[in-house]
């Protein structure tokens, strides 16, 4: 499947051979291929999974043309309840962050911000841990009142709670210094570090190994309820993030610069910092900690169709997507009947790959 | 000594026991430990476990025993496997998840353990721990396991 990516990657190079000046018709090539891609890639990952279900049947069903009751219930289920969900829970999600890491380096003006800049990754985190270490003492009552949602809603609290001391700090005089808030961003992130240390420290064996898996995130939980939760969130901020694409493109010529030509800066910061805690912080809550996607799919777009945003921010969207529900086809089989973490995948794919785009476009990057 | 003897006769008794009980058992039910189902993740035990040794000594055996060691399983694995018997630890604060949240997922619902109640919640520290109390843990597991056999011989 990277072969499939490799080859319409080739295609797009030859298509253009100057990779300056405009690149919007490129742009618009590639969005349109990306779109495509997802659609097959989304019907295709309905076919991968630990059992042989027959997909076919379940689906001819469902359009009528099958007696629904000549089906096995198990087949059914296992399309409708665990893979489709779960397809639909990796588009939400690689969509989600590829779109949120395009709109913090766009923000940061920075290539190694990613999503987790604004403190989403270390509050979800710590809220995820708290739950799986002391959700059974300490928090006993939230667990109760909560019930099977603790660690998601933990999770999503966690992450909003410390972004916002993160905004306050950076805030002074209604304005949000950047700089301070990268820089807040890992102290706030090595503090939450240390306390998730002391619930790792505190934890059993089985709390270890369950603190350890959600950290490398999972698509394994996927259900229409997380879908139905999660999902709006995420839609909301997919499509707002193009009504932000003109702010940030005016942004990439500094702060001052952006405010001269008549873009309201510190609006745009509170509603790219809020859009991204809020999309990150429903990603992560319900899959856990899937890393790289934020960095890897905004700068290999970067690098095929420029930096402008207008595109960059579809395109993230769809790649992420395509991106998720191929590296989840792999953590389904690859050690089938068991699952192997999405991180891992996510991480084994996309950093060679990354690195394979970086060294054909060496000479791109020094310009 | 002499008292550690008398243990150790005792005990070996009890396995001796458990092993008259459990050797004309013809169909091993099928046996699906659960280590958590925290966010609606299954973490199971397969072989290479504790939880299988105290699942064979019981007279049953591990519906994931292709996976070693405790790890999360797919869902649609844990339907294929199909377990008879689901065993939890029971843990305060129902750590390894209520009956409604094995009811309501997707995969576990499916299972014939959910659709006939055969769910089994057994204290960690007894069923796990390997100690002098295991083949009474063993004993009082099967018991569990096969009520319905027994059922049948009264």
């Amino acid at each position: 499947m990277a072969q499939a990516f490799g080859s319409s990657f080739g295609q797009i190079r030859s298509v253009s051979q100057r990779m300056d000046g405009d690149r919007s018709g490129l742009a618009v090539v590639v969005i349109a291929v990306l779109a495509f891609l997802m659609f097959f890639t989304a019907i295709g990952a309905l076919f991968v999974g630990a059992s042989e279900a027959a997909v076919l049947d379940v689906l001819l069903a469902r359009l009528g043309f099958l007696d629904r009751s000549l089906l096995k219930v198990a087949d059914i289920v296992i399309v409708e309840n665990i893979r489709i969900p779960r397809i639909i829970l990796g588009m939400f999600i690689g969509a989600g962050l590829a779109v949120s890491g395009a709109v913090m380096q766009g923000l940061f003006r920075n290539p190694l911000a990613d999503p987790g800049i604004v403190g989403v990754s270390a509050g979800a985190a710590l809220g995820a841990v708290s739950i799986i270490v002391i959700g059974g003492t300490l928090l006993a009552d939230f667990t109760e009142t909560v019930g099977a949602f603790a660690l998601p809603v933990a999770a999503f609290f966690g992450a909003l709670f410390v972004t916002s001391v993160l905004y306050a700090v950076a805030t002074r005089h209604g304005r949000t210094s950047v700089a301070t808030m990268l820089l807040a961003g890992i102290a706030i992130g090595a503090f939450s570090g240390a306390l998730i240390g002391i619930f790792t420290f505190m934890a059993d064996d089985l709390q270890l190994r369950e603190l350890t898996f959600w950290g490398l995130g999972s698509l394994a939980g996927a259900t229409w309820m997380k879908i139905f939760t999660a999902g709006p969130i995420i839609l909301v901020v997919l499509f707002a993030s193009p009504f932000l694409a003109k702010s940030l493109n005016a942004l990439a010529l500094g702060e001052n610069a952006a405010m001269h030509v008549g873009i309201p800066v510190q609006r745009m910061k509170n509603i790219a910092i809020i859009m991204v805690s809020a999309s990150t912080g429903a990603a992560v809550a319900v899959s856990g900690g899937i890393g790289f996607v934020g960095i890897v799919v905004p700068h290999i777009l970067r690098l095929a169709i420029g930096p402008d945003h207008r595109y960059l921010l579809p395109a993230s969207a769809l790649f992420g997507a395509v991106f998720i529900v191929l590296a989840d086809c792999v953590s389904r089989i690859i050690v089938a009947p068991a699952e192997l973490p999405i991180g891992i995948v996510t991480a084994t794919i996309g950093a060679p790959f990354f690195l394979w785009i970086l060294l054909r476009r060496r000479d791109m990057m020094d310009m | 000594m002499k008292k550690a003897d008398t243990l150790a006769k005792n005990v070996s008794l009890q396995f001796d026991e458990l092993a008259r009980k459990t050797e004309n058992i013809s169909e091993r039910k099928k046996v699906l430990f659960i280590l958590s189902l925290q966010d609606g993740r299954i973490m199971a035990g397969g072989s290479d476990t504790h939880a299988d040794g105290i699942i064979q000594l019981a007279g049953g055996q591990n519906a994931v025993k292709s996976i070693s060691g405790y790890k999360p399983v797919s869902n649609e694995a844990v339907i294929e496997a199909a377990p008879d018997i689901i065993l939890m630890m029971d843990r305060r604060g129902d750590h390894a998840a209520n009956n409604d949240e094995i009811i309501k997922h997707p995969a576990l619902s499916q299972t014939p353990a959910t659709k006939n109640g055969k769910i089994i919640r057994m204290n960690g520290l007894y069923i796990l721990g390997f100690g002098p109390r295991t083949a009474e843990a063993a004993t009082e597991l099967s018991a569990e396991m096969y009520s319905d056999l027994s059922v049948k011989a009264n």
